[in-house]
């Protein structure tokens, strides 16, 4: 490379650490809060060095019943993953294979599911929850994560197959496949790296939404997210142990995020264009 | 038989008989058309007997005076709530504060997001690698972030607010207890967690540009800045609109990190329409109120969403040919 | 107006690859310069290292005698017409062409003036007001060339601007192009794929393959006497025949091809006896007819092109090599190779006709098997 674009090139990488470590401070704050023993936590002045130690771990799980919330935070996420695939999949294959107008009509229907604040249906839900005797349960938790979550499976799988030419489908048909069949055997497989997206942000919103959960579940049902909350209000619970109970509540998500970056990228960019 | 019989025979039965004609001329494509329409018809049914009628629910519910607590006191109050809402100067300042956080956030998200992704342009591994970890603040769980950062400002403890407090810079009691600068704090928090993902729509958005318009800039003479607001600029606004569309819808119905980082507070300082709203409705359930106000938030979302489609529309054009 | 030097200039990818090796060109002020060869022989990595476009990793480039190696694409002023046209698609036609100005802060009357004149020249007057997408694949070619017109650079780089038109069209743009730059005596460099492109169009024509320079000549020159099997094959359509056989001196300079002997031109008086060769003979030199020492073959396939006849023969007793020019160019005849011969559009040849074909020894080129080179 020439001299001056090296330089720049180095100025530029030197500009992107920085920034990248100034964004991950408060994150190592968390991470580092959660392995100093109590006396570290709270000594004055703060500082960055510690012994680690797993005192705060301990109080999580003599605070709370970790394995439950674990439980609780992955039933819900699961049956929301499998219900908003089974029915957003299909639905953003149809819209985006269909020829009539009312297609994309009904794809920026599910976009638009977005733009309303949970809390506008929040009250009317719960009652309908209510009537149904499901309060309490996971399910009254899964049914409505199901619905946001499949209107963004199905804009993303919409977008998706818009932009996946037809033609494999249509050699798969003229091999003797119905309709049926080249939908499982050619699209699906196809749109692996749109379904594991899918996936990914499915599993992070369920994993990390505290709203409905909070009024939705009762305390053998309460996944790790509502937890939080419910701790922090709590006298006893210090920032140790917050953090410790973040490790469980936040960086699974973090990590998976991490490690599919490349269909999170896909994910948080779909039909953007 | 003769011969001819059988041959007619034949053909009458070629021409008349057969099943596809017996269905009338759907066959094949009207099949195709059921099965699309049956395939998505679960998930729309779906998302209209969860989302869309609670929905519809509360917006009936926004025109009575209707309290969980007393049930049998409620009655039709026509537009009471929204008046009230505009009445009330706690509302009047969460509305505020909401535009003020959503407008100002954005702002500064989209300047330095697309600083950003100008400089993660070119597709290396340094680069993805930078991505993924500056998208980390993305994948927090947003009251972790209030966590987070309500730890960190703390003047006794955290690790900012502490030395804040030392050397005498800021408000006494720290950054969330004042009302001048609770406001900015939270701004501050909602551009540390969200720039990085705006950086990367705007990434996404760069790297759509074609290529061989961008060399003919450079061959034309085009400077770097010129480059940047005479074509980059001009070519990427469909994209920045998107983006801001997105982003702006979430920043209006923020809620998970006030929540926990100021709960509206100190005061009304940092008061938004979701906090009241879910106050009004889930602490002192009035229903009927905090459902007017998940209306007004939907109205005044659409609003901005359509100025920016249209927007967006507008610059399409403008890069395809009116 | 520039004179542009390749000292021995290289192109390396990370990795290894080399687009361009050593490349030495001097290129005259205002000469038509022509690039031809195959797809990934280099010639587009050249032109766009001239623009500034590509790094160069090894050599200088010089440019009116100042090394220009490190300078921006801005600093070279140049004008860069692109094969896919590259317009700015949120710009009008007359924007797009005055874009160049605009870089430079000329004047807004001069910028107007100047689009208005190149817009006349290039009959895009109507259009002034259209963004590209309105306009049809022609129009859009010819908002390019204008993008390069307007100004007076030191040098029009074109990087096979007529490839993407249909035939026609091409025909025309190709006369036109050679008139407008006759007209502004602009150093042009032009990149093709198409030897008939080269051919017609350039002054000095540069063949290339591989990342190098193999001939570099006049079009005449080239076609009359190529250097190279490469050069051989790659000039001229249809592509010149190829036969294997070995000299035999005895009454002056021949060659043995199976049962036939072919006279060469006292030239190649000194090639000793029994020495193995290729010989090269143009379709278009091949007269059919003829009574003794000449070749004969049996008519494969006969192609009515109309004012001619393009003959398809074998003969299993000549050794013809097909002619490989380009690697991915898949040569059906590799099987079993044919000779071309072209003739008279009125002359009646059926198929499995036997043909006698007489050569003159002038138009018989020699090339030794190893090297490839002239003989």
């Amino acid at each position: 490379m020439s001299s001056l674009a090296l330089k720049h090139n180095i100025a530029r990488r030197t500009a992107l650490l920085v920034i990248t470590i100034l964004f991950l401070l408060p994150v190592a704050w968390l991470i580092s809060t959660a392995w100093k023993s109590s006396d570290d936590i709270f000594s004055i002045p703060p500082g960055l060095l510690f012994n680690p130690s797993l005192t705060q771990f301990n109080s999580v799980f003599a605070y709370f019943d970790v394995w439950s919330l674990l439980r609780s935070s992955v039933i819900i996420s699961a049956g929301t993953v499998v219900l908003s695939l089974l029915l957003g999949i299909p639905a953003g294959y149809a819209l985006a294979r269909s020829t009539s107008k009312a297609a994309i009509g009904f794809a920026y229907f599910f976009l638009a599911i977005r733009m309303v604040p949970a809390v506008a249906a929040l009250i009317p839900f719960y009652l309908m929850m209510r009537d149904l005797g499901l309060l309490g349960t996971w399910w009254s938790v899964v049914i409505i994560n199901t619905m946001l979550n499949t209107a963004f499976v199905t804009w993303m799988m919409f977008s998706y197959f818009r932009a996946m030419p037809r033609d494999l489908e249509e050699a798969a048909m003229t091999d003797g496949c119905t309709q049926l069949g080249s939908f499982f055997k050619v699209a699906i497989p196809s749109a692996r790296s749109g379904i594991i997206a899918s996936v990914l942000f499915c599993v992070m919103f369920s994993w990390n939404d505290f709203l409905y959960p909070m009024f939705l579940t009762r305390l053998d049902t309460k996944p790790l997210s509502v937890a939080l909350l419910t701790a922090y209000g709590t006298k006893d619970i210090t920032w140790g142990t917050l953090g410790a109970l973040a490790h469980f509540s936040t960086i699974p998500i973090v990590l998976m995020a991490l490690f599919l970056n490349r269909y999170f990228v896909q994910g948080a960019t779909a039909g953007v264009h | 038989m003769t011969e001819t019989d059988i041959a007619a025979h034949t053909v009458g039965r070629r021409s008349a008989g057969s099943p596809a004609a017996a269905r009338g001329d759907r066959g094949f494509f009207g099949r195709q058309r059921y099965f699309l329409f049956f395939m998505a018809v679960p998930a729309v049914i779906y998302v209209i007997i969860v989302g869309v009628w609670p929905l519809a629910q509360g917006a009936w519910y926004s025109f009575f005076d209707y309290n969980l607590q007393k049930p049998k006191r409620t009655h039709f109050v026509g537009l009471d709530n929204y008046v009230n809402a505009f009445a009330d100067s706690t509302t009047r300042q969460a509305i505020v504060n909401t535009f003020e956080f959503t407008i100002v956030g954005v702002a500064v998200q989209l300047v330095l997001g697309l600083l950003i992704a100008l400089m993660l342009w070119r597709d290396d591994r340094f680069n993805r690698t930078i991505l993924a970890f500056l998208l980390i603040p993305a994948t927090i769980t947003p009251l972790v972030v209030g966590l987070i950062f309500k730890g960190l400002l703390g003047p006794d403890y955290g690790f900012i607010g502490y030395y804040l407090a030392e050397w005498g810079l800021g408000p006494k009691g720290g950054l969330l207890a004042d009302g001048g600068t609770a406001l900015w704090v939270l701004i501050v928090v909602d551009c540390w967690e969200w720039t990085p993902l705006m950086a990367l729509i705007l990434l996404a958005g760069l790297k759509s540009l074609p290529t061989d318009v961008l060399e003919a800039a450079r061959a034309d003479g085009a400077t770097v800045l010129q480059r940047f607001f005479w074509v980059i600029l001009p070519l990427m606004l469909p994209s920045v609109f998107l983006a801001l569309i997105l982003r702006t819808m979430d920043a209006f119905r923020v809620f998970d990190t006030p929540f926990v980082t100021t709960g509206g507070g100190p005061g009304d300082a940092t008061q938004t329409m979701m906090l009241i709203a879910v106050k009004q409705g889930l602490q002192f359930f009035n229903v009927g109120y905090a459902s007017a106000l998940g209306n007004i938030a939907i109205l005044f979302i659409a609003i901005m969403a359509a100025i920016l489609i249209f927007a967006v529309r507008r610059a399409d054009a403008r890069i395809n040919g009116k | 107006m520039a004179q542009i030097t390749f000292d021995s200039v290289s192109k390396t990818y990370e990795g290894g690859y080399a687009a361009v090796r050593d490349l030495d060109l001097d290129i005259k002020d205002g000469e038509f310069m022509v690039l031809v060869g195959p797809s990934g022989c280099g010639k587009s990595t050249a032109l766009r290292m001239i623009a500034g476009l590509e790094e160069i990793t090894g050599g200088e480039l010089r440019i009116n005698g100042r090394i220009a190696n490190g300078l921006a694409p801005r600093d070279r002023d140049i004008a860069m017409v692109f094969q896919s046209y590259a317009l700015y698609p949120h710009l009008t036609v007359a924007q797009n062409i005055g874009f160049g100005l605009r870089t430079r802060q000329v004047d807004r009357a001069t910028i107007d003036r100047k689009v208005r004149e190149t817009a006349e020249l290039l009959e895009l007057t109507e259009y002034l007001g259209r963004k590209p997408a309105k306009l049809s694949g022609g129009q859009r070619q010819r908002v390019a060339m204008g993008r390069a017109l307007v100004r007076s650079p030191n040098a029009f780089l074109m990087d096979e601007p007529l490839s993407n038109l249909d035939a026609r069209l091409r025909g025309q743009m190709r006369s036109e192009i050679a008139k407008l730059q006759r007209m502004t005596a602009v150093t042009t460099i032009y990149v093709t794929h198409d030897q008939v492109e080269a051919m017609t169009m350039g002054d000095r024509v540069a063949v290339m393959n591989r990342g190098t320079i193999q001939q570099l000549d006049t079009p005449r020159a080239l076609y009359d006497r190529p250097k190279n099997l490469f050069v051989a094959s790659f000039i001229g359509s249809p592509p010149m025949n190829f036969l294997r056989g070995t000299v035999e001196a005895a009454e002056g300079p021949a060659v043995r091809l199976g049962d036939t002997l072919l006279r060469l031109d006292p030239r190649h008086a000194g090639l000793g006896q029994g020495r193995p060769v290729i010989l090269g003979i143009r379709p278009e030199a091949m007269r059919v007819g003829g009574d003794s020492g000449g070749l004969s073959a049996t008519a494969a396939f006969v192609e009515d092109l109309g004012a001619t006849l393009l003959l398809h023969l074998e003969n299993a007793e000549l050794d013809i090599v097909p002619p490989n020019v380009a690697e991915d160019d898949v040569d059906l005849n590799v099987v079993r190779p044919r000779l071309r011969a072209v003739t008279e559009g009125t002359a009646r040849i059926a198929r499995d006709e036997v043909v006698r074909l007489a050569v003159a020894p002038e138009a018989i080129h020699v090339f030794d098997p190893a090297s490839g080179e002239a003989l």
